[in-house]
């Protein structure tokens, strides 16, 4: 199927720095991907390239297989939430909605009637008159989500969505996004925080310092990235337990949990001894497994913490 | 083409919908009427009454004379005027009474007045305007009159020579008429005020407008559903329309004042004195004032939308403001010279520059020195400035509006120019 999104060797350089490198993806449509890195990594960067916000120096966009620079048309398909928010403060939340509504498409009825379903169903109805300044922040950032959704497009893409959220409205996003892909649509967003994540892709494409660190589905990932970790848990712990793991684990890093022992076996030694042992227990341990590293785990060890980023938010021109 | 009429039609409608709109549809001809008026309706305010001691040292009856005139004329002024016999410190005693206020002036005629010396005036306050003049030629005739008495003239032959003569004073339109001019010229100073103003006003929205979009981001979201010149067209032309649509209150609120019959408006001092200006003006006027108007407009709203790009924050604005401004101020400081010498280097040289023309014009078409060719011509220079104009400003708008964080500088700006 094709892509709904492609970037091929897509570069973007500013007189101090290069924003991205040479990256390339393709996101599966129907799906949920995200974009992944710390701050600076060059992820709105890519997002606007993919906007044709910002002209992109080199490389090939595609999106819903159209170059969005030759067929700005294609756009109309496309929601897009930018990183920092904003609205017309002195407008009215339902004029706001249909003014953007308009814009991708919409006849004024429509967005006006679309408009006024999604205020009712983000509990925002009783404010469809009120100027968008009096309402909450967390109100405005739904009464922008609903302007990136409203004419129904097919590829949804957001710049760190969950930023500026309070959890309550955080979970009210994730059942948003989820829901949106449920109706076969594609939705793209970028976020620094990898739990978040986790919990929605079904891809993702790490970044950092504008390369590709990584990416593909999270499955297939954290299979490749798994590494010889092990986990075993007791409902109560036998005496002799820390005694048979040292001697049937060889080289290993062992640490004590809650409820047992997390053991990282050496490279490319098998379980097995460890597990027989293990079984000679008395009571037997309650599971033993392989431990699966989180998204956070396997991008420290690809590129160290860059917590730091290398530059400073500066001018896009 | 639709995108840019949904960009202009929320541009109108929230323009029109804010109570600013409707403050500034009432609150400006009110100001600008003050302005224009209010020095005059002060001064006839003040004027009333003038109390005035005349000493007369000449000991020929020149004071009583120089009374009777200044009492007798039809001036702005009345005069109060009682005469004293010059004895020895009158003057001093006089003199101290003016200084207490008890008395706004005194005139001291000297002995040898007739052979040739100077009278003096001596006041409270700075005299009003015309005031010295009338005391000027009150005294005049009665030292004429006077002088021609001593050569032995008889005091009929006197009447009909110090007849006074009037002027009337009045230009010729192209169609061969006699028009009198300074109803025209104060009608085409008063459009350029009412011009300064709109530009400025509409000017300033523009940036507000282009301001709100960068720095909210909301540009980025309009820019993936519009192209960048469309977008900045349709702005311009939503702020333009409610420009024109306060513009038509006004004429249309004043065409209805002044063609009701009996109205509250007849008979009023303000209105007797405002028809004749409009009368004056004739339909090619102001088809002219309505063409710069538009073309001032597209020039100014350029400017500010391009200023509104580039700068990183309303404060940060006000850094560009000043430059675009200036060629506004300039023929609204240069007004009085402009109407009195339309012909001057001057004018003609600002009516050629298409930042002051706009202005400019109003005021030399008013006082009757902008021939056709002119006017022509001046339309061709704007035009071509509005596209020039319009095209840079495009360019600076469609990064400016994009690139945030650090201040532009001008490098920077001329740099995006030469890119975009």
């Amino acid at each position: 199927m094709e892509p709904a999104l492609l970037l091929e060797d897509v570069s973007k350089r500013y007189a101090d720095h290069v924003a991205v490198d040479d990256l390339s993806l393709s996101v599966p449509p129907g799906t949920i991907y995200g974009i992944l890195g710390p701050n600076g990594a060059g992820k709105s960067s890519t997002l606007r390239m993919a906007m044709n916000i910002i002209a992109r120096d080199s490389g090939r966009v595609l999106l819903l297989g159209r170059d969005p620079a030759v067929d700005p048309a294609v756009l109309h398909r496309v929601g897009y939430l930018p990183e920092e928010r904003g609205l017309y403060k002195k407008m009215r939340v339902l004029d706001v909605i249909v003014f953007f509504g308009r814009l991708k498409g919409m006849d004024a009825s429509t967005a006006r009637s679309e408009g006024e379903r999604w205020l009712a169903r983000m509990g925002l109805g009783d404010w469809r008159r009120s100027r968008v300044e009096t309402l909450s922040k967390g109100m405005q950032q739904k009464v922008q989500f609903i302007t990136t959704v409203i004419h129904r497009p097919e590829l949804l893409i957001l710049d760190e969505p969950a930023s500026g959220l309070d959890p309550v409205n955080q979970e009210v996003l994730k059942e948003t996004i989820l829901e949106a892909r449920d109706d076969g649509r594609t939705v793209v967003f970028s976020t620094h925080n990898m739990a978040e994540a986790e919990q929605l892709c079904e891809s993702v494409c790490i970044i950092a310092q504008g390369r590709k660190v990584l990416d593909g589905g999270l499955r297939e990932i954290r299979r490749e990235n798994r590494g010889n970790r092990w986990r075993v848990d007791f409902e109560a712990v036998p005496p002799e337990a820390e005694a048979v793991i040292s001697r049937t684990a060889g080289e290993a890093t062992v640490t004590r949990t809650e409820s047992g022992w997390e053991i990282g076996l050496a490279p490319g030694r098998e379980p097995h001894a460890l597990m027989a042992a293990l079984g000679q227990l008395e009571p037997l341990p309650l599971r033993f497994e392989r431990v699966e590293p989180t998204l956070h785990e396997i991008f420290v060890e690809r590129v160290g913490n860059a917590a730091n980023p290398r530059r400073r938010e500066v001018v896009h021109a | 083409m639709r995108e840019l009429w949904i960009v202009l039609g929320r541009e109108f409608t929230e323009r029109v919908r804010s109570r600013s709109f409707l403050l500034s549809t009432i609150l400006t001809p009110v100001f600008l009427l003050l302005i224009a008026f209010g020095p005059q309706l002060l001064e006839h305010a003040h004027n009333g009454e003038l109390s005035l001691a005349i000493i007369d040292a000449t000991g020929s009856g020149l004071g009583e004379a120089t009374a009777a005139r200044l009492q007798a004329a039809g001036g702005d002024t009345h005069f109060t005027v009682a005469t004293v016999p010059a004895r020895a410190s009158v003057r001093d005693s006089v003199g101290a009474l003016v200084t207490a206020g008890g008395l706004d002036g005194y005139l001291y005629l000297p002995s040898n007045l007739l052979s040739g010396a100077s009278a003096e005036l001596r006041t409270h306050d700075s005299p009003p305007s015309g005031v010295e003049r009338q005391i000027t030629a009150a005294l005049s005739s009665s030292v004429q009159a006077e002088r021609l008495r001593a050569v032995g003239l008889a005091p009929q032959q006197l009447a009909s020579l110090l007849q006074p003569v009037g002027l009337d004073a009045a230009r010729l339109t192209s169609g061969g008429q006699a028009e009198h001019s300074e109803a025209a010229m104060v009608f085409g100073l008063v459009v350029t005020f009412f011009l300064y103003f709109l530009l400025l006003l509409y000017g300033t929205q523009v940036m507000h407008s282009v301001q709100e979009e960068k720095t909210n981001r909301i540009s980025e979201v309009l820019v993936s559903s519009i192209r960048a010149p469309q977008l900045m067209l349709g702005k311009v032309l939503g702020v333009g329309g409610a420009a024109l649509l306060q513009v038509a209150i006004w004429v249309a609120v004043g065409a209805a004042i002044l063609a009701y019959p009996g109205g509250p408006g007849r008979g009023s001092a303000t209105l007797a004195a405002v028809r004749p200006f409009v009368h004056a003006a004739g339909a090619g006027m102001l088809i002219a004032i309505l063409l710069y108007m538009l073309l001032g407009f597209f020039i100014y709203a350029s400017l500010f939308a391009a200023v509104g790009a580039a700068a990183a924050s309303t404060e940060d604005a006000q850094r560009f403001t000043f430059p675009v401004m200036m060629p506004l101020i300039l023929p609204i400081v240069l007004a009085g010279e402009i109407v009195t010498a339309p012909n001057d280097a001057l004018a003609v040289t600002l009516s050629w520059i298409p930042f002051t023309s706009p202005l400019v014009m109003p005021m030399r078409l008013g006082a009757g020195a902008a021939t056709d060719a002119e006017v022509a011509g001046t339309f061709a220079a704007l035009l071509v400035a509005v596209l020039v104009i319009a095209w840079i400003a495009g360019k600076i708008y469609r990064v400016g509006i994009l690139s945030t964080g650090k201040r532009a500088s001008l490098g920077d700006i001329a740099r995006w120019v030469r890119s975009a």
